[in-house]
C-alpha cells in the first residue's frame, strides 16, 4: 500500500564525490602522508625547497582577518605589518588537504572520522591548527553577522537554507572538536573558554536549523502518524476492506514505513 | 450595402483580424517573461547550461517565428544574445562535458534554429594557427626536464580543449544529420576529421617529447653528482614516460604512429635503458611519484572547477561514477596564487575561492522535501 507523505530524503555519502576537492585533497594527502613517511629529513627539507619555488603552491592563510574581533582570543597575531600570510612547503598543503577534505567529510557525509588525526605528523601539526582556527573564525565570526543566521537562531529560516547553515554548524564543530582532540593544551584558559563558548553558540544554530525544518515539515507535510485513513485506496474483499478500516479508525492497526 | 461595399467590408476586417493576430502573435505572453526572467537568463549568466536547456528548449519549441523575434529583441535590450543562441552554446557546452541524457532532445525545428549557432561556434577549431607553437611537430624540443615538462603541460591542456571540440563537433555532425534533406552535405564532417587530426598530431608530438624526457631523465639518475630534486625529477619522468612509451611502441608496429624522435640508436637501447633505471632507483622513482603526483592532485583541488554552483560542483554522474570524478576544467596557464586582500587590477583572483569549506555548506544536494506515494505496511488482528 502507498500513501502520499511529504518527508526529508535521507543524504547519501556519495553525494561528497560531486563536491570539486573532495577525492582530489584526499588522493593528494594520501599521498603526501606516504611521502613523509619514507623519506628523511633532509629530503623532505630538499623538497620543501622545490615546493616553495612554486607560486602556484601557496596558502594564504588568516583568512578570517578582516571579520575577527580584535577582542578574540583566538585572533592570530601578526608578527609584524608587512605580515602576508603567504605559507610554503609540504606541511601547508598537507594541512590545507586535510582540512577541506575534513569539512566536506563533516558535512556532507555520515562518516565519523573527519580529519585522520592518526596520520597527523608533528610537521604539519602547527600548520593545521593554524588552518582549522581559520575555519572556526571564518564561519562563526561570519554567521553572527549574518541576517539569515538570526532567522535560523529563531527557527524561522526557509526549507534550504536551514539545511545549508546546519551543515555549517556541523562543519565548525567538527573543527572545533579537531582541535580540541589534538592541540587542547596548546590554548590558555582564556582560548579554551572562548572556544567552548563558541561550541555552545554553534549548537544553537543546529537546533534552530532543526526548528526550522519541523516548522516546515509541521506546516507543509504529513507526519506518519497523522493522515487521513479514510483517503486510503483499499481493495479487496468487502468485509475484509470494512474489518481494516474498523480496526485502523479504532487504533488497533499500527501503521509503518516499508 | 452593395457587393462591392461588402467586399471592401470584408476586406477591412480581414486585414484588420490579420494585423490583430500579427501583433498578438508578436507579444511574448506573461508567462514567457517569467520564464525568460527566472530560468533562462540567470542560466545563462551563471553558465548553468543543463537548465538552460531543460527550460529553454520547450520553450523554443513553443514559440513562433514572430514570437521569437520578439523574445530576441527583448534580450537584446539586456544586452543578451539570442534565445536559439543561448540554447545553442548550451546544448555544445553539455556535448562537451559528455552529458547526453536527462535533457529535452532536439527536434528538427529546434535544430534548423541551432545550426548556424553551432556552425558559427566551431567554425576555427580546426584552424592549424591555433595550435599553440611548441605543441607543433616541426618545432624544436627543449632539453631540460623541467622545460620539457612545461610542454608537457601545454600539451595536457589543448588536448582536453580538443577532447572537448570533439564532442562538440561530433554532436553538431549527428543533430545535422537527423534534420537534413538527403544529398546535403554535413558541414560538420571537415571539422570532425580536422580534429581527428589534429589529435593524431598531437598524440606524435606526445610521443616525441618523452622520448626526449626520459633519455635526459636516465642520464641524470646515472649521475651521482645530481641533486635530489632533480634526481625525483628524472625519476618521476622515468616512470611516467616508460610507461607511455612502451604503449608507442606498440602503435608503431602496426603503423598508427612515426617512430618517435629518438636520440639513440634504436628503440631497443632506449627499452633496456629504461628498464635498468627503474630497476636501479626504485626508491628515489617512489618518492618522485608521491612528490609530482601528490602535488599534480592538490592543485586539481585547489584550482579545477566543476560544472555547476560556480565552479564548486561536479557533475550529477560523478556521485555514481568514478570515471565521471575526473574531469574538471583547470587553468590553461600555471597559475600564481594571488593574496586574497589584494586588490588585483584587471584581473581575477586565484584560486577562485581560497578556501572550498566556507562556501561548499551552502550547496543544497539532495536533501530534500520529496512529496511521493511511500510504501507503508498496515498490521492488524483482523487479518487473523
Amino acid at each position: 500500500m502507498r500513501v502520499p507523505s511529504v518527508f526529508v530524503t535521507r543524504q547519501r555519502n556519495e553525494n561528497a564525490y560531486r563536491l570539486v576537492g573532495f577525492s582530489e585533497y584526499a588522493t593528494a594527502l594520501n599521498m603526501f602522508t606516504k611521502l613523509v613517511s619514507i623519506s628523511n629529513d633532509q629530503e623532505l627539507q630538499e623538497m620543501d625547497e622545490m615546493i616553495k619555488d612554486h607560486p602556484s603552491l601557496t596558502v594564504f592563510t588568516n583568512l578570517s582577518r578582516g571579520i575577527t574581533p580584535p577582542t578574540s582570543t583566538i585572533a592570530e597575531t601578526a608578527l609584524n605589518q608587512e605580515e602576508r600570510y603567504a605559507k610554503h612547503g609540504l606541511a601547508w598543503m598537507m594541512a590545507l588537504a586535510r582540512v577541506e577534505y575534513g569539512a566536506m567529510v563533516a558535512g556532507f557525509t555520515d562518516i565519523e572520522n573527519h580529519y585522520h588525526l592518526e596520520t597527523l605528523g608533528n610537521d604539519e601539526k602547527e600548520a593545521f591548527k593554524e588552518l582549522l582556527l581559520d575555519g572556526v573564525r571564518m564561519h562563526y565570526f561570519s554567521m553572527v553577522n549574518e541576517p539569515l543566521g538570526r532567522l535560523v537562531l529563531k527557527g524561522n529560516a526557509g526549507f534550504s537554507e536551514a539545511f545549508g547553515f546546519g551543515r555549517r554548524a556541523i562543519m565548525v564543530r567538527s573543527m572545533i572538536n579537531a582541535l580540541a582532540e589534538f592541540a587542547r593544551d596548546e590554548f590558555n584558559q582564556a582560548q579554551q573558554q572562548e572556544l567552548a563558548n563558541i561550541n555552545r553558540e554553534i549548537g544553537k544554530y543546529a537546533d534552530g536549523s532543526i526548528a526550522s525544518v519541523s516548522v516546515y515539515l509541521l506546516t507543509n507535510g504529513v507526519s506518519n502518524t497523522s493522515f487521513d485513513f479514510d483517503s486510503l485506496d483499499l481493495r479487496g474483499c468487502g468485509a475484509m476492506v470494512r474489518g481494516i478500516r474498523g480496526d485502523l479508525a479504532a487504533g488497533r492497526a499500527r501503521i509503518s514505513r516499508k | 450595402m452593395n457587393l462591392g461595399r461588402k467586399i471592401l467590408a470584408l476586406l477591412l476586417i480581414h486585414i484588420m483580424a490579420a494585423s490583430a493576430s500579427v501583433s498578438h502573435a508578436a507579444e511574448v505572453s506573461q508567462e514567457t517573461l517569467t520564464t525568460l526572467g527566472r530560468f533562462i537568463v540567470p542560466s545563462y549568466r551563471t553558465n548553468n547550461a543543463h537548465t538552460l536547456v531543460t527550460v529553454g528548449s520547450p520553450l523554443l519549441k513553443k514559440l513562433n517565428d514572430e514570437q521569437i523575434k520578439a523574445v530576441n529583441e527583448r534580450l537584446e535590450q539586456e544586452q543578451l544574445p539570442s534565445l536559439a543562441y543561448m540554447i545553442g552554446e548550451a546544448r555544445l557546452e553539455l556535448a562537451i562535458q559528455g552529458v547526453t541524457t536527462g535533457v529535452p532532445a532536439a527536434n528538427s525545428g529546434e535544430i534548423k534554429l541551432l545550426l548556424p549557432v553551432w556552425a558559427e561556434e566551431l567554425k576555427d577549431v580546426i584552424d592549424p594557427n591555433n595550435v599553440p607553437e611548441n605543441l607543433r611537430r616541426e618545432a624544436e624540443l627543449p632539453i631540460e626536464i623541467s622545460e620539457l615538462e612545461k610542454v608537457l603541460w601545454d600539451l595536457h591542456v589543448y588536448s582536453n580543449r580538443l577532447i572537448g571540440m570533439q564532442n562538440a563537433a561530433d554532436y553538431a555532425h549527428k543533430m545535422f544529420n537527423k534534420s537534413r534533406s538527403p544529398n546535403q552535405e554535413n558541414p560538420f564532417e571537415p571539422i570532425v576529421d580536422g580534429l581527428l587530426t589534429q589529435f593524431h598530431e598531437l598524440q606524435q608530438r606526445n610521443y616525441d617529447i618523452r622520448s626526449r624526457r626520459v633519455v635526459t631523465a636516465v642520464e641524470v639518475l646515472s649521475d651521482e653528482q645530481a641533486k635530489f630534486p632533480q634526481r625525483l625529477e628524472a625519476a618521476n619522468a622515468i616512470k611516467e614516460d616508460s610507461t607511455v612509451l612502451n604503449k608507442v611502441f606498440e602503435a608503431v608496429d602496426t603503423k598508427e604512429l612515426d617512430n618517435p624522435v629518438l636520440v639513440l640508436e634504436s628503440r631497443e637501447e632506449l627499452s633496456e635503458l629504461m628498464e635498468k633505471s627503474l630497476a636501479m632507483h626504485t626508491h628515489v622513482i617512489e618518492k618522485g611519484q608521491l612528490l609530482f603526483g601528490g602535488i599534480h592532485w592538490w592543485t586539481r583541488g585547489r584550482y579545477g572547477m566543476g560544472t555547476s554552483f560556480n565552479g564548486m560542483i561536479k557533475n550529477f554522474a560523478a556521485s555514481k561514477n568514478p570515471a565521471a570524478r575526473f574531469p574538471l576544467y583547470m587553468p590553461h596557464t600555471t597559475p600564481i596564487a594571488s593574496d586574497p586582500f589584494l586588490q588585483l587590477e584587471g584581473k581575477y583572483q586565484t584560486p577562485y575561492v581560497q578556501r572550498r569549506h566556507a562556501v561548499v555548506w551552502a550547496w543544497e544536494n539532495e536533501t530534500q522535501l520529496a512529496d511521493n506515494r511511500v510504501p507503508i505496511i498496515v498490521k492488524s488482528d483482523y487479518f487473523y
